[in-house]
């Protein structure tokens, strides 16, 4: 489903991400973890055009990404759940909704099923986004994304700061995702939701990919994440 | 009281054709990250589309929708254009180009149409107990309707909404599937048309001449950096307050006086507070 081969990416003249190749299958999540600064979330950025893609192949399913913008990725069915500003924290929780669907030209009233999903965001759809708490910001920038009914989820340490029941809340989600047949890959800190949700953890380091693990044991752990 | 009364109506007429220039400008540098400084030119361009329109159609009426559709057209392609060529280019960078070109505009219009003011017939007469002109009135009531039709349009609109979006937060707006190109086309036009539509409502009143704009650009940049630079309702609040002041100090000292006043209190509100009335709520 999602491929990157060769990816050599960054902003401006600054490298970031060095020969990245990972793939993601349909229905599997994948997490992608290393020490703060390695170049996960540039990773994730360079698949949606956020960051510059010198050279290599980004691919979903058959199409290639590198020529299309990030509005027309979106379209193609990647979401990206990004780590911070996540949503547009001046339009209320609808119009947040809104958004995806009127740039999209898709119906308003899939606006009630991500209402039936979580039911707090019905309960502040008048208020403005940027007064939401963050566990609320990250189910409506899941809501958001899910609107376009995506088949591939790049997913940016989405329970950093959160509590422990709205990670647990997240981890759920994700899963169901999974179960919808999405292909997931999952950037996280948190290692026990690593290890909880992963089919499969690429490891990075100083901006390369350097090996893909089945189980992240205490041994890689400490190599690659430093605890 | 009387004098009172009809300066207060005058102030909300200045005030409007202000604010609909000044919320061009904010809604161009809040979006598409563009300080315009020909901005003006294009409040001018408005000006004479309508007498050169006025003179092959005699409608005023509809000189003023063509004056206000054709400078929307090449106001924003030029815009547009800008933000392409110079895309991530600093503000100090886009005011330098925006100015020469303001420059260049103004020379062109002066090669075309010559040095002399253009003025066209009142197409209303009469006045309105209290209020003054039958003709600023109307003027008064079509801009303050072109400001209301704009935030139903940015509140309400299926672009409106996409438009806030990217002023909001682009990063989060573009991934899912918001168009930056989409959304700059409107602002342009639209920024470009309310300057446009500004200028062809004022012909009769001042006349076209080439440096119009210069004049109201000043006022509106001012007005637009007190109501907090992108904020379209400090923009409209700072136009209001101009406005009237000016209109109220003319009942006691000369026009270029008031100007000087209204420009230097605006000024004083910028050192007690440096972003303006943004957070006043």
């Amino acid at each position: 489903m999602l491929r990157l081969r060769g990816v050599n990416a960054g902003y401006g003249a600054v490298q970031v991400v060095w020969e990245a190749d990972l793939h993601v299958a349909p229905g599997e999540i994948v997490g992608l973890v290393g020490r703060n600064g390695v170049g996960k979330s540039t990773t994730l950025k360079s698949i949606v055009g956020l960051a510059d893609v010198w050279t290599g192949e980004i691919t979903v399913g058959e199409r290639s990404l590198r020529k299309t913008d990030t509005a027309g990725i979106a379209g193609l069915g990647v979401g990206y759940v990004a780590q911070e500003r996540e949503i547009c924290p001046d339009l209320t929780v609808e119009e947040n909704l809104k958004v995806p669907l009127y740039a999209t030209r898709r119906p308003l009233e899939r606006i009630r099923e991500i209402y039936d999903q979580f039911p707090l965001l019905r309960e502040r759809e008048r208020q403005r986004a940027g007064s939401l708490s963050g566990g609320e910001r990250k189910l409506l920038a899941f809501g958001r994304i899910m609107l376009l009914q995506p088949s591939v989820y790049l997913i940016d340490e989405p329970t950093e700061g959160l509590m422990p029941s709205a990670v647990a809340e997240i981890g759920a989600l994700i899963q169901r995702l999974r179960d919808r047949g999405a292909a997931i890959l999952l950037v996280e800190q948190n290692l026990n939701l690593v290890r909880e949700l992963s089919d499969r953890i690429y490891l990075m380091s100083t901006g390369r990919i350097e090996k893909c693990v089945d189980e992240l044991d205490a041994a890689i752990a400490g190599q690659y994440l430093g605890v | 009281m009387d004098q009172v009364t009809v300066q207060l109506a005058n102030g909300l007429v200045v005030g409007s054709t202000i604010a609909l220039t000044a919320l061009g400008l904010t809604l161009v540098f809040g979006i598409m990250h563009i300080v315009n400084l020909s901005h003006g030119e294009f409040y001018m361009m408005g000006a004479y589309f309508a007498w050169a329109a006025h003179a092959v159609l005699k409608n005023f009426w509809l000189s003023v929708v063509v004056a206000t559709v054709v400078t929307a057209i090449i106001g924003g392609a030029l815009l547009l254009a800008f933000a392409q060529k110079l895309a991530g280019a600093g503000p100090l960078r886009w005011a330098l180009l925006t100015l020469g070109f303001g420059y260049v505009l103004r020379e062109l219009v002066q090669l075309v149409f010559g040095n002399d003011f253009k003025l066209v017939a009142l197409p209303i007469e009469g006045t309105v107990p209290y209020v003054g002109g039958a003709y600023r009135v109307t003027v008064m009531a079509l801009s303050v309707g072109l400001i209301i039709s704009l935030a139903v349009f940015l509140a309400k609109s299926r672009y409106g909404v996409q438009i806030r979006a990217i002023a909001s937060n682009p990063e989060a707006a573009v991934v899912v599937g918001v168009s930056r190109r989409t959304v700059y086309i409107c602002v342009a036009l639209i920024s470009a048309g309310l300057a446009g539509a500004a200028g062809a409502f004022m012909l009769p009143i001042t006349s076209a001449y080439p440096s119009m704009g210069l004049e109201i650009l000043i006022m509106a940049f001012v007005v637009v950096v007190v109501g907090g630079m992108g904020n379209i309702q400090g923009a409209l609040l700072a136009s209001l307050v101009a406005g009237e002041l000016q209109a109220l100090l003319i009942l006691l000292v000369k026009p270029s006086i008031a100007t000087v006043i209204v420009l230097t209190v605006f000024m004083v509100v910028l050192v007690v507070r440096r972003e303006g009335i943004r957070k006043l709520w």
